[in-house]
């Protein structure tokens, strides 16, 4: 088999790994023949037609599975083409593709072949031909086989910018219906002992100059393929970034790949959803967030409103917030603020009171933080706004978009006959 | 008031504002204190009888001393910020009028360039900063006949003395040429270091015997990591928009053909 051929089957194997990140990662040593650096924000190369971006070369070592996990396109009860590259091969592509510029670094994973101990030897022995040989100074992310000894795990962190293992499944109960070989015990070894090394190099950083997974860990797992609520989900995550001091988590919205008569039947996958976790996800990294402020256990997302927005209608008494005192953390918890448009405020303010005009000027938006902000003591444009009428307000404005969305020309002469009609109408 | 007439260089813009500063200290207008001063370049220059109107030759010896005054002064974020804003044509006032907020923030300069009056000048630094960072993704390297990894883009601002640092610390040991095709010029890396210079009639040599291996590998990968349920084409056209596409190798497939042939 040829590497053109073997590469369109790992590629299609390897593409529902959703990370892509090349960000937070430090530059390691150059030699004379070094190739390659990092870009610590991270640079995204191309994107596919889903509209996700390409940063890394993203692909499998091998497809040739022996587990049977439901969901996974891989399993070894699939029909599909199977492929393996050697070393040689991942090195030589890889170089080749960095030094044109296509990608920043290598994402390899592999399914898990003969058993984990030696899919695990294969990873670490071409990261190494990678990194040695080749002298490859790109971002590199490493796949931490579940149930692979831990020193292999370890050696392999050496090279690697950034590892993950993938908990597969918001819970134990959805692990063990849906990937009956694979455990949390396993899964998470591997990434309380890469969490425990790390904290050990952060600790004795002057005597020791060596990198050791210096991007962090990342996580994935599939939503809506079992039961579980978002609530349970966030609070998952927030003990993940808490506990093990993942650097991310990702979601990915359950795509019917398989046929089984344990995974739901799904039409559409929701994406809004997996759009709402991600939104919850930042609230918790970025925002000061914790889990129970945003969503009870066992509860979803109102999939119509996004989660800060929900929390300040159910915080009204927090609001509104006056611009030019509050300090920036309350900023932050103002929806359509973000951590640039708070930055700015605070920066801005310093040199003189700020009105919504300014703020218009620096690019806040105020679609939605207009309810929640004061300038100067004065609501937006003089309106006062009661708790009740806020989220009427809000919702009216997303109902007019979705219909303009659907190419419908708003019309004087139609207010009566659309729905949208009645918030209009002055019911406030 | 006063026309300063420069021109285009950085070193011209920064021996201009140096006159600038000079002729300013002691007639600020009591209003804004501002300066009355206008700065244009020859060519877009409107000449008008309120102005007494001056040429500034460019002298080197002016323009490194403030080069190295404001390193000394301030530090090298300012000198990127007047860099990148310069990059943007039409921007010589507002760089003149970051200098004066500069000057009146002492200590405090690091905030100056959040001061309102401003913020034009950062959108139009975020625009030649959002240019550059596109272009460190998108730039499309072809191995040439000669060894010469070979691009060419036509980005909208001048940025390839700002992009071609960025390429040869990660490609050190690959000969290197960044080629904008609209202005016709280059940056040229031999190994050693970076020549920047005007090619307007360049021939370029075939690719190698490897190249067009490698670019059809890269297509087809591309196209195979695509999850066809989740297709989204607007969103792929956000960020990819249409003017970048045809210096992109898997958006094009004419070289598919002469590979197939």
């Amino acid at each position: 088999m040829d590497k053109l051929h073997k590469l369109s089957i790992l590629a299609e194997s390897a593409k529902y790994d959703v990370s892509c990140s090349s960000s937070g990662s430090v530059s390691r040593s150059k030699s004379k023949n070094s190739t390659g650096d990092i870009h610590v924000s991270g640079i995204c190369h191309t994107f596919t037609s889903d509209g996700r971006c390409v940063s890394l070369f993203k692909v499998l070592l091998s497809n040739e599975c022996i587990y049977d996990c439901k969901y996974c396109i891989n399993r070894v009860s699939n029909d599909i083409g199977r492929a393996t590259f050697t070393p040689e091969e991942i090195c030589d592509i890889t170089m080749n593709f960095y030094k044109r510029n296509y990608i920043e670094g290598l994402f390899l994973s592999s399914a898990v072949v003969k058993n984990p101990d030696h899919t695990m030897e294969r990873l670490l022995y071409t990261v190494r031909l990678l990194r040695e040989k080749h002298e490859f100074r790109g971002y590199i992310h490493l796949k931490a086989i579940p149930g692979a000894d831990s020193s292999l795990v370890m050696k392999a962190g050496e090279y690697a910018d950034r590892m993950s293992s993938n908990i597969e499944l918001p819970s134990r109960e959805s692990l063990q219906l849906l990937a009956p070989q694979k455990t949390y015990t396993a899964i998470l070894n591997p990434m309380r002992a890469v969490n425990n090394k790390l904290i050990e190099t952060r600790q004795d950083r002057t005597f020791n100059k060596r990198l050791f997974v210096p991007a962090g860990q990342s996580t994935q797992m599939i939503v809506g393929a079992s039961p579980d609520s978002d609530g349970h989900i966030i609070r998952l995550s927030q003990d993940l970034y808490k506990k093990l001091e993942l650097k991310r988590v990702y979601y990915s919205s359950y795509i019917p790949v398989n046929h089984d008569n344990l995974l739901p039947a799904v039409a559409e996958p929701s994406f809004l959803r997996e759009h709402r976790l991600y939104q919850a996800d930042w609230l918790l990294r970025f925002y000061s967030f914790t889990a129970e402020e945003i969503l009870d256990y066992g509860q979803n997302f109102n999939l119509s409103i996004d989660p800060k927005t929900n929390y300040a209608l159910n915080h009204l008494d927090l609001f509104p917030v006056e611009v030019n005192k509050a300090p920036y953390k309350t900023l932050l918890r103002v929806p359509g603020v973000g951590i640039r448009s708070a930055k700015r405020i605070v920066d801005a303010r310093k040199w003189g009171k700020l009105g919504f005009e300014d703020l218009i000027k620096m690019g806040v938006v105020l679609k939605r933080a207009k309810f929640f902000l004061l300038c100067n003591g004065r609501h937006y444009m003089g309106m006062s706004f009661n708790p009740d009428s806020i989220r009427d307000f809000m919702l009216m404005d997303d109902a007019v978009k979705r219909k303009s969305g659907n190419g419908i020309q708003l019309s004087i002469f139609d207010i009566n006959k659309n729905d949208y009609s009645s918030a209009v109408s002055g019911e406030y | 008031m006063y026309l300063f007439i420069y021109d285009s260089s950085f070193e011209g813009l920064l021996c201009t504002i140096g006159h600038a500063l000079k002729t300013s200290a002691g007639s600020r207008c009591p209003d804004c204190s501002q300066a009355d001063i206008c700065i244009s370049t020859s060519e877009n220059a409107q000449l008008s009888c309120l102005y007494k109107t001056a040429e500034i030759m460019t002298d080197p010896e002016i323009s490194d001393k403030l080069y190295s005054r404001i390193l000394q002064r301030w530090d090298s974020i300012v000198l990127k910020n007047i860099y990148t804003a310069y990059l943007y044509p039409g921007s010589e006032n507002l760089i003149l009028k970051y200098f004066l907020i500069l000057i009146d923030s002492g200590s405090e300069y690091k905030n100056a360039i959040h001061h309102p009056d401003l913020i034009e000048l950062n959108k139009r630094m975020n625009s030649v900063g959002r240019e550059s960072h596109r272009w460190y993704g998108f730039m499309r390297f072809k191995q040439l006949d000669n060894g010469i990894f070979y691009a060419s883009y036509e980005p909208q601002y001048n940025i390839t003395p700002l992009i071609m640092p960025h390429f040869v610390k990660r490609f050190k040991n690959q000969p290197l040429m960044i080629h904008d095709t609209s202005r016709d010029y280059s940056a040229v890396y031999d190994l050693k270091e970076i020549i920047y210079t005007d090619t307007a009639s360049l021939q370029i040599p075939d690719f190698s015997f490897d190249e067009l291996r490698y670019q059809t590998m890269w297509k087809e990968y591309f196209e195979h990591l695509s999850i066809k349920e989740r297709e989204n084409k607007k969103l792929q056209m956000n960020h990819v928009p249409k003017k970048y596409r045809k210096f992109i190798t898997e958006f094009n497939n004419d070289h598919q053909k002469t590979a197939d042939e």
